[in-house]
């Protein structure tokens, strides 16, 4: 396999295997990072603004 | 008492026992994981470098993993007593609710809702953390059984699932130490230094910034459900014994997982033998014939010589059925055609030629031999003549 670049036609689950986790890593972690750097603005704001988060 | 005096029972020992163990191991398991998914990284090298080699960093992962696999049989036995004997509320299963207070923090940190959500025993943020750290479990055990057991893995599976479970193994483990970068480095440690996993504790002021429904439960009176010894001793007599024959079950499955296979993870030694295995025959037979002197000049030509060396040297990579780079040398059109680079020979231009240079920076892949490549100059030089 190691001579091999795995496609649809040479080693079609490893390949899904690889797309799944090139799509499925982003999918998770885009949100994550998202929430938090929405939470470390409001933060920011909130202590400018004098008041506590939540 | 205050806010401040008051606390309030968190993780008792047992829990941050599990925590601690689930740190060590996981920790580990990601740095040697990483280090062999990555393998060609200088830090990659330093830290095999630092072990004493890659054997002894496989060794230290699969260590790790069985430690995991024991907090996580330790966790199963623990959650069953809670559930069974106890009858603690399943505060840890995920709810609609708990996708209802992830939208209103979110809208909350956009300036679009006016407070942030108030949550029970445990917020949205460590329920996702939970439970991806139970897919990553389930998907890391899983694949990694199918790695360490790859002959009892073949008898089930066609042998294309190994490398397929390897590339899920490393793909999840990247995904689950990025997740704990992000999220439980952020959500824990930064947002607020969150010490109750090693204390055992919250104050009450704590317990009403992170967990206000929770508390209102406990000063409620309802935030367990109350047994009276009876009961309790009775349902311990049912658990108790399920949960050794458990116990037994899992222990015999962790076994297994370890012993079963020694392929995947012994280094096979080269074999010895008693009797030399290659011996020059000598004297040669007959006398080899003395080399005749050539008459002139030898004429390289791609039919000739070049041709066979091309397919030789180059052909797994460059040749009919695999054209890496969109160059193929199968033919004599193809190789002056070039790839997707362009045109690498230039015919009476040997030294201007890509293909040259790359050859004399050194370590290709299919690298000519010195000698070989003063041929392939050669003939460039000559006007790469195919007949």
């Amino acid at each position: 396999m190691s001579h091999y670049i795995p496609s649809t036609e040479k080693y079609p689950i490893v390949y899904y295997v690889n797309l799944f986790y090139k799509i499925f890593i982003p999918a998770v972690l885009g949100p994550m990072v998202l929430f938090v750097l929405s939470d470390i603005a409001r933060r920011l704001i909130n202590r400018r603004k004098g008041a506590a988060h939540s | 008492m205050s806010k401040k005096s008051r606390s309030y029972v968190r993780f008792p020992l047992a829990r941050r026992i599990e925590h601690l163990t689930m740190l060590l191991s996981f920790s580990t398991l990601g740095v040697t994981g990483l280090v062999q998914k990555y393998a060609a990284s200088g830090l990659s090298i330093a830290i095999v470098n630092l072990v004493g080699g890659i054997e002894n960093l496989r060794a230290i992962h699969h260590v790790a993993a069985i430690v995991m696999m024991f907090g996580t049989m330790y966790h199963i036995l623990l959650a069953g007593y809670h559930v069974f004997v106890k009858r603690s509320r399943l505060s840890m299963l995920p709810a609609l609710q708990d996708i209802k207070d992830g939208w209103q923090a979110l809208m909350y940190n956009f300036g679009l809702a006016k407070s942030y959500p108030q949550m029970g025993r445990y917020t949205f943020e460590e329920k996702l953390e939970y439970w991806a750290f139970v897919w990553g479990t389930i998907v890391m055990g899983l694949t990694g059984f199918m790695m360490w057991n790859p002959v009892t893995t073949a008898h089930i599976l066609p042998g294309e699932f190994i490398p397929a479970a390897k590339a899920a193994h490393g793909g999840e483990a990247l995904l689950a130490v990025l997740a704990i970068i992000v999220w439980h480095m952020y959500v824990v440690h930064i947002r607020r230094f969150n010490k109750s996993i090693w204390t055992g504790k919250f104050t009450e002021a704590e317990m009403l910034h992170e967990h206000p429904l929770e508390l209102a439960d406990i000063k409620a009176g309802i935030a367990e459900p109350r047994l009276d010894p009876k009961t309790l001793r009775k349902r311990r007599k049912v658990y108790y014994p399920v949960a050794g024959i458990l116990t037994v079950v899992m222990l015999v499955g962790v076994n297994s997982f370890v012993s079963g296979e020694k392929t995947a993870i012994t280094t096979v030694l080269p074999i010895s033998s008693p009797v030399p295995i290659y011996l020059p025959q000598t004297p040669t037979p007959s006398p080899t014939a003395q080399p005749t002197p050539t008459s002139g000049a030898v004429v390289l030509t791609w039919d000739g010589s070049l041709g066979p060396l091309f397919q030789t040297k180059c052909g797994a990579c460059h040749g009919t059925t695999v054209k890496l780079a969109q160059l193929s040398f199968a033919t004599y059109a193809d190789t002056l055609k070039g790839g997707q680079d362009g045109v690498i020979i230039l015919p009476g231009e040997a030294s201007g030629s890509s293909l040259i240079q790359k050859q004399q920076a050194g370590g290709h892949p299919g690298q000519f031999s010195a000698e070989e490549l003063g041929l392939v100059s050669q003939w460039i030089a000559a006007g790469a003549p195919e007949k």
